[in-house]
């Protein structure tokens, strides 16, 4: 937007430039325009001061920053928790397929030896376990739970 | 040579190996065992279960009562069925045999339970495993009465035809004859303990 003729002049004014015209007082005195331009700019001024000027804590302030400090600590330890909620989710619904589902992976014997691939059992609750004995047989050992209401 | 030639070349290359290989035999014996923890200082294995005493013996029970064992042959990738109680079924297909001898199977233990008028089954146990040549696959846990039911399988292969039938006049009959695995004795009795 184009700027009126006097709103430069306030802004050279304002900038200290334009000697020998009117100073700012009298023209925001005179102008009630001009004195609302005046306020705008120092406003922009004391806005952009801030921007550069550097963030220091004081010594009341530290107290709030340490404090703003151990809460975000605190809340990435809740994330962690999270994880390990996930975690411990993902684990107990592997335990559960696990009674109707378990894949073995045990001590792998000789080659002459049988070996098992995969065990798994339909019954709920039931763990399957594998054992290898010296002489090369496979032993499979289905624990059935004592509540099997079948 | 013509392209009939070659054809018929080709058609022989592919039938011959069919025609001639000897079909490959497996042998499964099973030996269905109750097992009981009785508190016993020595273990107790009945003497019907001479045969394999041995398997037996290394197996966390200390009481061993037998209850079936049978023995069978069939063929790659057939199933046998093994009766063992009103309850179990125990199914057994040969699958390939491996690099080193063994032969890679599938051994289901199938429980069923009549409920009114209604049949329910579920697999107590399900293994894919490779037996190797003079070695047992045990099964052990399943209820069985007060005890335990154990299942000691072995496997073998064995060269020769499978055919249990002299072969048919009608080469088309034979092929479509169902295969049934042939009941064989051995070291483990071919006929029920009891």
């Amino acid at each position: 937007m184009r700027k009126r003729k006097w709103e430069r002049r306030v802004e050279m004014l304002f900038d200290g430039e334009g000697a020998g015209h009117d100073s700012l007082e009298d023209l925001s005195a005179r102008d009630p325009e001009a004195s609302a331009y005046i306020g705008e700019l120092e406003s922009l001024r004391e806005a952009a001061r801030q921007a550069v000027a550097s963030q220091e804590i004081t010594d009341a302030q530290f107290p709030a920053f340490y404090e703003g400090v151990r809460a975000g600590i605190g809340a990435r330890h809740g994330g962690r928790r999270g994880l390990w909620a996930v975690a411990s989710l993902t684990a107990a619904a592997l335990i559960a397929a696990g009674s109707t589902f378990l894949v073995l992976s045990g001590e792998t014997p000789d080659a002459t030896a049988t070996t098992v691939e995969e065990a798994t059992t339909d019954i709920e609750g039931a763990t399957v376990d594998l054992d290898y004995s010296e002489d090369g047989d496979a032993t499979i050992y289905l624990e059935v739970p004592d509540g099997d209401l079948w | 040579m013509n392209v009939t030639g070659i054809a018929i070349v080709f058609a022989t290359m592919l039938a011959a190996p069919g025609d001639t290989a000897p079909a490959k035999t497996i042998d499964i014996a099973m030996v269905a065992v109750q097992a009981t923890h009785e508190g016993r200082r020595t273990k107790l294995i009945d003497a019907k279960l001479d045969g394999v005493r041995a398997a037996l013996a290394s197996l966390n029970y200390d009481t061993f009562r037998p209850v079936r064992a049978q023995r069978m042959s069939t063929q790659y990738n057939r199933d046998c069925r093994f009766a063992i109680s009103d309850r179990y079924t125990l199914f057994v297909t040969p699958l390939s045999k491996d690099s080193k001898g063994g032969i890679r199977v599938r051994a289901r233990i199938q429980e069923r339970r009549v409920a009114g008028k209604k049949v329910m089954t579920r697999n107590a146990l399900n293994v894919t495993s490779t037996v190797a040549e003079g070695t047992h696959l045990n099964l052990c846990g399943p209820k069985l009465e007060s005890g335990d039911l154990v299942i000691v399988l072995s496997v073998s292969e064995k060269e020769g035809s499978s055919s249990p039938e002299p072969p048919s006049s009608s080469g088309e009959e034979q092929r479509q004859a169902p295969a049934v695995p042939r009941q064989n004795s051995g070291t483990i009795p071919r006929s029920t303990f009891r």
